[in-house]
């Protein structure tokens, strides 16, 4: 089965020596749902910019339904659907004339779907997009993307600035294209609630590279956060030469290390390691996974 | 504090730019071409958002409104006005008379009454509405030449000062305490039933994003400047809005259309209205190109040609059949030499001048015409570069150069240029700029009787035209020819463009 | 409801939630659960993920699939886990004590305490007496 979306290799900078991607390496099947992750300035827009034919990639190669968004645009966009937070939508344009763009557009056209969305979002078609707010606004753009049934669906950052009903209309819209149609969606956003509902793969960008690339439920249990006070190790390599170690960083009074493992397997090991009691460790959710894995460093060594 | 809100204002810093710009444009600009004067002089203030009197950081600040207005007001006037006395004092010391001094400042104080009437709009918001520049600009350049003709210079300035001062009173007698930055008029309460109809075009929602309303500035320009004759600069400045319309095109881009289609969408309004101003240009009537002129600077009457008819190199003797002989001045012209091959000198005859001007008549209408015959009704031929052929050639010519441009730009915007060279923006300005500079460097050489630029196409064009066989078809294949090939690398390059994203995706 | 911020992942808290309902009596003996879709629509979460949910509960024994037909709860429920209930007791009683020692109790109140639970549940079951 060709994957849907397969990056191999991907390096791209935007100045000189800076590279924003620097060997991005993974693949999308149809019908897979995969969160990219990242801090602000990690490379997810310009990631799902070059799936979608946009950028180039400097080196590497993308494909898209087994084909370079290039060399048949129109072919592969009309099976992609495309929101992005600053995807900015003609402001004079009324959102009928939006719809019936896209439905001229687009030969998989759902009428039914548009009707049902239309009614559900509350959106007056013969406003402009000018008039709308900013979640009407998004939700138009949403709706355009989905009623075409893709098999693709680019989501970047879709929810940022959505007040939570929004962002809950925009999953449940998500969820149920993925029910009705097996879309693989590729999104990236920074609330991880959305993340953990959307469920999937998760795949975390950090310094132009994949950190983490597996299943959710995988990462949330099979991933623990060990809490060592700071007098137990001098640096962070004594921690990091305990096996099964991924990221250590100073927070204040305490080192924090993300460990592969079981939580009471890991404090065993920990313990032996450095022969001192008081570390805890516990299973985290997403978020402070996230924290732990790419957030920064916190406080200086008492 | 007004000084430090004008200095940060960007049209202040443009301003400074415009005034070498002026200057240079000033001394080479033929009075025709006045307008394209006036066209640079409003650049920083069209570079720096026309409708707008306070922007949303300033409107946070503690500062009253009333205090705002008037930083803008006098960085905007000090964008126009600073350039103008800059240029104008440059003329006079160059020599220039005065008179045209005065034309200048006339051209300012046309400036000044569209920047005040742009301010007009809806004063209690932060910005007015985004047609109002649009419309003042239009309104003041179909008023423009009228009025020049029927005033005296004085008067003009007077009219100028009076309708800025009254619309200054009227922007500043509605300011409120504080801008706001919603519509003040409520927007009409939209009913969800609204008409689902689909609309008439389509595509109307990709020609909006592609189309915004400034790119109407350059609309009176693209289409009057060419009457005048002025088509080689137009068809550079044509280019800008082309590069508005394609940096707009990025939610266009994200639709299943192709990226041929919408470049197309793009350049062809543009080009097509340049080339109706072209040809409007070459069907308008033109001044005699043939004149009797007393050259200064050669202290002799000759029968003087456009420039496009002179010789190159130097001037050879020239031998009339019967033995009498005359040798033309030799002009140097930015570094090259020409002559005018139908003068004459104070030793010859009357029969040698009628000679001279057959020649003359011949090489400009194609046929050759009596002087007496000239003086008495002018003969109902049309000189070479109004014929049907030139006029095919030349409108080649200026869609070769847009396209040309095109091009430039678009290997300025393409990926593997810009992942070699990280300021290809940069390069992108200086590219655009530089041919216009070097047209205006032409124009500015001395000896110039304005049109350099022009002239130099127009002897190119002819001499093409000497070359191709006789039909019209053949010229047509030969005009279409350039361009059609510059359109398909335009095309080609086009598609590995990547456009500047907005600004709100700086980070990833 | 479902808390995506749960110490739980989602899959689980839906395990959690239908073993729980089965062990009340919410969810009798060879009712029908809702599909896949259906329940990932009500719950707005992914439809893998409901679906991994019910995978584990059928390996555990408390669902069956029937082919083109749905979900059901097994009419035979399996025996708790030893393994299991012993952790849940430990669970429950590391609750109790940090319950108690923040109430100011100390180690043997706790102990004189679980003694008479251990009484009123050995004796009669007319004598209800709370603990």
């Amino acid at each position: 089965m060709t994957p849907v979306l397969d990056f191999r290799a991907i390096e791209r900078s935007f100045k000189r020596n800076v590279p924003v991607l620097n060997g991005v390496t993974f693949a999308l099947e149809a019908g897979e749902v995969a969160g990219l992750l990242g801090r602000n300035g990690a490379g997810k827009t310009t990631l799902i910019r070059i799936a979608i034919g946009m950028l180039f990639p400097h080196a590497g190669s993308v494909r898209v339904f087994g084909a370079s968004p290039t060399a048949d645009p129109v072919g592969i966009k009309r099976r992609i659907g495309y929101v992005a937070e600053d995807q900015v939508l003609p402001a004079g344009s009324s959102v009928a004339e939006l719809i019936a763009l896209h439905r001229y557009l687009f030969p998989r056209w759902d009428g039914a779907l548009e009707r049902e969305l239309l009614d559900r979002f509350a959106l007056p078609p013969a406003s402009r997009i000018k008039h709308l707010s900013k979640g009407q606004a998004r939700q138009a753009a949403l709706l355009c993307a989905v009623c075409h049934r893709p098999e693709l669906l680019l989501l970047d950052e879709p929810a940022g600035g959505l007040d939570p009903a929004a962002r809950r209309e925009f999953l449940e819209t998500s969820i149920q294209l993925l029910n009705r149609e097996g879309t693989a969606i590729l999104f990236s956003s920074h609330h991880m609630n959305d993340v953990e509902r959307l469920g999937g793969r998760v795949i975390l960008l950090d310094e132009g590279k994949v950190r983490l690339d597996e299943d959710l439920d995988r990462l949330r249990e099979g991933v623990c956060v060990a809490l060592v006070p700071r007098a137990s190790a001098d640096d962070p390599a004594a921690l990091e030469r305990v096996p099964g170690c991924l990221r250590v960083r100073p927070v204040s009074d305490d080192w924090h290390a993300v460990f592969r493992g079981e939580p009471d397997a890991v404090q065993a090991s920990l313990v032996t390691a450095l022969g001192v009691n008081g570390i805890r460790c516990a299973r985290v959710p997403l978020e402070e996974l996230f924290i732990e894995m790419v957030g920064g460093n916190r406080g200086e060594p008492v | 504090m007004i000084w430090q809100l004008v200095k940060r204002d960007p049209a202040w810093r443009n301003a400074l730019i415009a005034m070498a710009g002026a200057a240079v444009a000033a001394l080479a600009l033929p009075r025709q071409a006045i307008g394209l004067f006036g066209w640079l002089v409003c650049m920083p203030w069209l570079t720096s958002q026309p409708p707008q009197r306070a922007t949303l950081f300033q409107a946070a600040l503690p500062i009253r409104a009333c205090d705002l207005l008037l930083a803008r007001v006098l960085a905007l006037v000090a964008a126009v006005w600073l350039p103008v006395t800059f240029a104008a004092t440059v003329f006079l010391l160059a020599g220039r008379p005065a008179a045209d001094a005065v034309i200048l400042m006339e051209v300012g104080g046309g400036a000044s009454v569209v920047v005040l009437a742009a301010l007009s709009s809806r004063v209690r918001e932060i910005a007015g509405s985004q047609w109002a520049p649009a419309i003042a600009w239009a309104i003041v350049c179909a008023a423009a030449w009228p009025v020049w003709r029927l005033m005296p210079p004085g008067a003009v300035l007077a009219l100028c000062a009076v309708l800025c001062a009254g619309l200054f009173w009227n922007i500043w007698r509605q300011l409120p305490p504080a801008f706001e930055v919603l519509p003040a008029r409520l927007t009409r309460q939209v009913s969800r039933q609204g008409n689902t109809a689909a609309p008439a075009l389509v595509w109307w929602p990709i020609l909006r994003s592609l189309f915004q309303p400034m790119t109407l500035f350059y609309l009176p320009m693209v289409v009057f400047m060419p009457i005048g004759g002025q088509w080689l600069a137009v068809s550079i400045f044509c280019f800008l809005p082309i590069l508005a319309s394609v940096t707009h095109m990025s939610w266009a881009l994200s639709l299943p259309v192709r990226r041929s289609a919408l470049l197309a969408a793009a350049l062809l309004p543009w080009i097509a209205l340049l080339l109706l101003g072209v040809l409007l240009s070459n069907w308008s009537a033109p001044k005699p190109p043939i004149r009797l002129e007393w050259s200064a600077s050669n202290k002799i009457s000759e029968v003087r040609t456009p420039l496009e008819f002179w010789g190159i190199g130097k001037a050879p003797i020239i031998e009339s059949p019967w033995g009498e002989s005359w040798q033309p001045a030799t002009v140097r012209l930015g570094g090259v030499k020409i002559y005018n091959p139908y003068s004459f000198g104070p030793a010859n005859s009357a029969r040698f001048f009628e000679w001279q001007f057959r020649r003359a008549s011949e090489a400009v209408y194609g046929e050759a015409i009596d002087y007496a015959d000239f003086k008495r009704y002018r003969p109902a031929v049309r000189p070479l570069t109004r014929q049907a052929r030139f006029a095919i050639l030349n409108l080649a010519a200026c869609a070769s150069g847009v396209m040309l441009l095109a091009n430039l730009v678009f290997a300025a915007m393409h990926w593997r240029f810009r992942r070699v060279f990280d300021h290809g923006q940069k390069a992108l300005g200086v590219l655009l700029m530089a041919p216009i500079v070097c047209v205006l460097l032409i124009d500015l050489a001395p000896g110039n009787d304005g049109d350099v630029g022009t002239s130099l196409v127009n002897a190119l064009l002819l001499r093409v035209s000497a070359v191709l066989p006789a039909g019209l078809p053949a010229v047509a294949l030969a005009a279409v020819l350039p361009v059609a090939l510059l359109s398909w690398t335009a095309a080609q390059l086009f598609r590995g463009v990547e456009l500047p994203q907005p600004a709100a995706a700086a980070r990833s | 409801m479902i808390h995506p911020a749960d110490e739980l992942p989602i899959y689980r808290q839906i395990m959690r939630q239908i073993t729980e309902a089965i062990a009340v009596g919410r969810l009798k003996a060879g009712e029908k659960l809702p599909s896949h879709r259906d329940l990932s629509e009500q719950l707005v979460i992914a439809p893998l993920t409901v679906k991994k949910a019910y995978d584990e509960l059928e390996l555990l024994g408390f669902l069956e699939t029937q082919r083109g037909r749905g979900t059901y709860v097994c009419a035979r429920l399996p025996q708790p886990d030893p393994v299991q209930q012993m952790q849940q007791v430990r669970d429950t009683a590391r609750k109790l004590l940090s319950q108690a020692y923040l109430a100011g109790l100390r180690y043997p109140d706790v102990l004189q305490v679980l003694e008479q639970a251990g009484h009123a549940l050995a004796a009669p079951p007319k004598e209800e007496e709370k603990v």
